[in-house]
């Protein structure tokens, strides 16, 4: 049953899907500039600048409640869904402003797409989870461009070897790595630029963790990936950029590997060196 | 383990752990105990309904060959289909004329020939003529008919009209002749039945004699009042004058004070000769009579002008109720004219007052109060001054007919009053003269009254007069007198110790000490006296009772004392039938041994008859008791035994619609109607509540609207049912004008109840839903109503569905809705569409329950058992769904 057939590429400005260089933010795939977030009179996000660049993963790090998922769900206007949620400042993807009147929401979050920390595939069969955004989007006309799309997206989650032979059995019987992997092809399948990841092996074993960190790693070449971490080693693992929230500001960025060996800030120093957070 | 430390360590420790498992213990056993009561209520409920229904699954149908007489089923001949179905009648007449021939003795009598037509039902041949007008080549042959037997008889045959007994004595009985009837003799043949009979004889014995014991205990209480007041008559005489003072004042203290007052002043006045305080008293109370008068007088005036007003609107307007509207003012100026005219008579009177005579403003005081007081003080104090009470009678009768006289006089006065008035009635009575007769009419009855009161005292102060002039035995007509007295009192309403009298006597000792105690201990005596003429009364129907059931008590005592006297059954005992020979001989005689016997069905032939070859049946249940008699238990048991009543299946219970005999009567239009019901509550209120609460559980903004709309649809849910069926009366039959009784305000109304219902269960099913499912499907962009209607939904459809079917299994035993809408009439077929009349399967439950015929319960029971059944198959199914549904992933 699929409800809204439009192509979300035709919604996508031309100018800005070709030429990010145009609107004038150089190599960088997401701008943001000045975000503040508030929850109803909370603030919790206060002036949060920085920019992404394409075909890397950048990761966010800090304490909990620092704001990292926070800004993360700025980024595919997830909080919006969330009632009483308010994001101010300016956020560019390819140069297009994301809260531009004639961005649809639903429409970006096909463009960015999102895996959480507790695998959440529907309880439907593996195939259907995975061909779900397709069908909605009408990325396919025909049932075979659907098992296309379908075992490629599960290839390059890396997860077609082990599930091709069951492919209409219940997602939810899947273990924690596989079913996070599937999330993962499932937001693939949708052909997105970015994929945001809100600390995504957090409940999952360390062998399932290597394996979606190596499944990131893989991804990098063709996607832009923003991944939320509580493990600085994680961080340090998969990540060419590194970003430090604390206390709803972001204290700093830069390289992952000069920012964990030389922090230019005292906070990131006593975070990274496990003296809080 | 290590003993000296570790797990063991501590005593506390152990005490702690004991009363954990001790708690534990005990709730479990709390849970064990309400699974255990729960359990039980509902195997008592099942238990007790199901036992009762039993009986209505089956019935009792009699097989009976007839010859379809042409002439009889089909009297056109001209073999239409519709006629002879609608000839039920006809096959009636066939199937007695069958029964008839069976038993040809009972064709002769008339009383006889009715008993054996009603052993079956009147519509019992409905179902065989609609297969005959089927089948009109049938008509002239034989068919077996297949007709259920009446409602008492199917009770009868399910041993619910009384208990029986049956015995194959071990005896060799030997039939004569007797009389009109048979004598059996059996040696200790009856040894049984009579035990039975003689039981009953018992009971009835036990009843008498409770019934003896009660009224004798009744009759030494009134015995012991009688001596009590004795005893204060008998102490009157030496009593000293505060002890009379007391005991008056206590009689003249029951009764309306401002009454008394005026009587004390009364009294007063008599003996002192001077009437100031009466005079006062009357005035003000005379005054607030007329006050009240006044005002009463005024609001039916004003009610009076309203009705002539809505009398010349409803002229106007030609509406048909415009005569009632003058009758009703007509009556109303006639009642304020009424007391208008007593309130001027009272104000004439308080203005008159204080120029009367002593004498005449007591007359008055006895006018206002309501008894003649001066006369009630003499006859009192007469007979102890030494009179007689002949003289005395004479006296006071001379001084009542005078108050009778003022009394006539006053009814003379109004009768000109209300001729004054007559021209105030005119807006009701346009016509004048019409006016004056309603006033004529009603002067003469006030006058009549008051002339039929002066005759009855001139009528009985003639016959005192006589019986003085005949100077008969003094005695004698001292007795004659006083009776004669007291007859008069009575008939005018005088009460001789009651509280005025009291009242009057008090005031008159206030007014003179001289006489006073003898006054005063002869209103006492007087009092007593009333006290023992009302006790004696009470003793004297009390004896009587008492010896109607003890000569009963001595009847029965006297036949059970002799052990094998013979006993007259009659129809109040126990009837006792004898089986022999092809016949049934009922018992008009009984002994351990021999029976005299009537015959209700004729033997084969007379003689000895081998044990084991004759059997009784004893109904324990009198026949005066019950509605089948014995002649048809004889018929049914001897039809039964050869095979032509058999217990059959009650389809008609499913297949039937109502009846008004409960052995024709099923559910099949209720069913219908529930069905239907059924339908347009879940196609109106499933999609309507699923809706609303996914828009309030997914859509809404939280403010304080979706705040208020949430608790109201909780309050909603709370909500008792019988106001959704007044809401429904107003709106969907009064606005909407739909039909009364139809299916589809029946499911309006029952949409309304189960809409909360539906509206609470899905949005706790939908917030059941993990956000984690909504997220994903978001991130993967789905829009909002994609995420809800792909993904949360079908989640949530089990628990939507479960609350569904238990709101509409509720909606399905809801009774108090549905009559407000006006389902409980009487609907003899299955509704064809949504706007038929129709009934519900609670509905009809009510119906049957509140029907008095015994044959009923057992239908009313089955009809439970079915909508119980209805109910389980819904919760069933709802179970059923949710566990397929949730299997699915």
């Amino acid at each position: 049953m699929v409800m809204n057939r439009i192509d979300p590429a035709a919604q996508i400005d031309p100018e800005v899907r070709g030429a990010p260089s145009a609107a004038g933010q150089g190599d960088f795939k997401i701008v943001a500039r000045d975000v503040s977030v508030f929850y109803g009179d909370k603030q919790a996000l206060f002036d949060v600048s920085l920019e992404v660049p394409d075909q890397s993963v950048t990761a966010l790090i800090g304490p909990s409640g620092c704001g990292k998922s926070t800004f993360l769900r700025c980024l595919n206007r997830m909080n919006d869904t969330i009632e009483g949620c308010r994001v101010q400042g300016d956020i560019r993807i390819d140069g297009q402003d994301i809260h531009d009147r004639s961005v649809d929401p639903v429409l970006l979050r096909a463009r960015v797409g999102m895996v959480f920390q507790k695998p959440n595939p529907f309880p439907k069969s593996i195939f259907d989870n995975v061909a779900y955004g397709v069908r909605i989007h009408g990325l396919a006309s025909s049932r075979t461009e659907i098992e296309e799309i379908v075992e490629t997206s599960l290839q390059r989650a890396g997860l077609w070897a082990e599930v091709k032979d069951r492919l209409h059995q219940p997602g939810t019987g899947l273990s924690g790595g596989q079913q996070q992997r599937l999330v993962i092809a499932r937001a693939i399948a949708v052909s997105p630029e970015v994929i945001l990841m809100d600390e995504p092996c957090s409940a999952l074993d360390p062998i399932a963790t290597a394996k979606i960190e190596e499944l990131i790693d893989e991804l990098r070449s063709n996607y832009c990936i923003v991944i939320v971490t509580h493990s600085m080693a994680q961080a340090a693992r998969v990540s060419q950029l590194t970003a430090f929230f604390h206390l709803g500001q972001l204290i700093e960025t830069g390289q992952t590997e000069a920012l964990f060996t030389n922090p230019n800030d005292p906070r990131t120093q006593d975070y990274i060196t496990g003296r809080f957070g | 383990m290590n003993s000296s430390g570790g797990i063991q360590a501590s005593e506390a420790a152990a005490r702690r752990l004991r009363r954990r498992y001790r708690e534990e213990r005990r709730f479990r056993a709390y849970g064990v105990g309400a699974i255990l009561i729960a359990v039980l209520a509902l195997a008592a409920l099942l238990v007790s309904v199901g036992a009762e229904a039993f009986s209505a699954f089956t019935r009792y149908e009699l097989r009976i060959p007839v010859t379809l007489e042409a002439a009889v089923v089909d009297p056109t001949g001209a073999r239409d289909p519709q006629t002879i179905s609608s000839n039920s009648a006809g096959f009636t007449q066939l199937v007695r004329g069958e029964l008839d021939s069976r038993f040809p003795d009972a064709a002769a009598d008339r009383n006889l020939k009715r008993q054996l037509a009603r052993l079956i039902s009147s519509l019992a041949t409905k179902k065989l003529a609609h297969e005959i007008a089927r089948h009109p080549d049938r008509i002239g042959g034989e068919v077996v008919a297949h007709v259920p037997v009446s409602d008492t008889v199917d009770l009868y045959l399910k041993g619910l009209v009384s208990k029986e007994q049956l015995a194959r004595p071990a005896a060799a009985a030997r039939l004569s002749l007797a009389g009109e009837g048979l004598a059996v003799d059996a040696a200790g043949g009856f040894a049984g039945p009579y035990k039975a009979v003689t039981a009953a004889l018992s009971a009835e014995l036990a009843v008498r004699t409770a019934a003896v014991d009660a009224s004798t205990e009744a009759m030494n209480g009134v015995g012991a009042r009688i001596r009590e007041t004795e005893t204060r008559r008998n102490d009157l005489a030496s009593a000293d004058m505060s002890v009379l003072r007391a005991g008056v004042e206590a009689i003249a203290a029951e009764g309306d004070p401002d009454m008394l007052a005026i009587a004390r002043a009364a009294g007063l006045a008599a003996q002192t000769g001077r009437g100031d305080d009466l005079v006062a008293r009357l005035s003000a109370e005379l005054d607030r009579l007329a006050t009240v008068a006044e005002r009463e007088s005024g609001d039916l005036e004003t009610k009076a002008e309203r009705y002539v007003q809505k009398h010349e609107e409803a002229v106007k307007a030609g509406a048909p109720n415009a005569q009632t509207r003058q009758i009703q003012a007509r009556t109303a100026y006639l009642a304020a004219d009424r007391r208008a005219v007593d309130a001027q008579r009272y104000r004439e009177i308080a203005a008159s007052l204080p120029q009367q005579p002593v004498d005449r403003q007591i007359a008055l005081a006895s006018l206002v109060t309501g008894a003649a007081l001066k006369p009630l003080a003499d006859v009192l104090v007469a007979p102890d001054a030494g009179l007689g009470r002949l003289p005395a009678a004479l006296a006071v009768n001379a001084v009542e007919q005078a108050a009778a006289r003022a009394q006539v006089e006053d009814a003379a006065r109004r009768a000109e009053l209300i001729a004054q008035r007559a021209d105030r009635l005119r807006p009701a009575f346009p016509d004048r003269a019409e006016a004056l007769k309603e006033a004529e009419d009603r002067m003469a009855s006030t006058e009549a009254r008051a002339d039929r009161n002066l005759q009855l005292l001139v009528d009985a102060g003639e016959r005192l007069s006589a019986l003085a002039a005949a100077d008969a035995n003094a005695a004698d007509a001292d007795a004659s007198a006083g009776a004669l007295g007291e007859e008069v009192a009575g008939q005018l309403g005088l009460d001789l110790g009651g509280p005025l009298a009291a009242a009057y006597t008090l005031g008159q000792s206030d007014g003179d000490e001289a006489d006073a105690d003898a006054r005063l201990r002869a209103l006492l005596v007087a009092h007593a006296d009333l006290d023992l003429t009302y006790a004696a009364r009470d003793m004297e129907r009390l004896t009587r009772k008492r010896d109607i059931d003890g000569r009963d008590m001595m009847r029965l005592q006297a036949i059970l004392d002799y052990p094998q006297a013979p006993i007259e059954l009659g129809e109040y005992l126990p009837s006792v039938l004898i089986e022999v020979n092809g016949g049934v001989l009922k018992v008009d005689r009984l002994s351990p041994d021999r029976a005299e016997t009537s015959v209700l069905i004729p033997v084969a032939s007379r003689g000895e008859v081998a044990s084991g070859q004759w059997r009784t049946r004893v109904l324990e249940t009198a026949e005066a008791d019950r509605l089948v008699t014995d002649r048809q238990v004889a018929w049914v048991n001897t039809l039964a035994a050869e095979g032509d009543i058999k217990r059959v299946l009650n389809t008609s219970l499913i297949t039937h619609s109502d009846s008004t005999y409960p052995e024709l009567a099923g559910l099949a239009a209720a069913l219908t109607g529930s069905a239907w019901i059924m339908l347009v509550t879940l196609v109106v209120s499933l999609p309507i509540g699923v809706m609303a609460a996914i828009y309030l559980e997914e859509f809404a903004p939280r403010n304080r609207l979706t705040d208020f709309i949430e608790v109201n649809i909780n309050n909603l849910a709370a909500v008792p049912s019988i106001v959704f069926g007044l809401l429904g009366a107003a709106v969907f039959i009064n606005f909407f004008g739909l039909p009364r009784s139809a299916p589809v305000v029946g499911g309006l109304v029952l949409s309304l109840l189960t809409l909360p219902t539906i509206i609470i269960a899905t949005r706790a099913a939908i917030g059941a839903v993990p956000p984690s499912i909504r997220e994903g499907a978001l991130a993967v962009g789905a829009s909002r109503a994609q995420a809800v209607f792909h993904h949360v939904l079908p989640l949530a459809a089990p628990g939507i569905l479960t609350g569904a079917i238990i709101g509409l299994a509720r909606a399905l035993g809801e009774t108090a809705p549905l009559l407000l809408i006006g389902m409980v009439a009487f609907v003899a077929e299955p509704p064809g569409d949504l706007f038929d009349s129709a009934t519900a399967l609670p509905v009809l439950v009510y119906k049957w329950s509140s029907s008095a015929e015994r044959a009923w319960q057992p239908m009313t029971s089955a009809a439970i058992i079915v909508l119980l059944l209805f109910m389980f198959a819904m919760n069933a199914l709802a179970v059923y769904l949710r566990r397929k549904l949730e299997r699915r992933w």
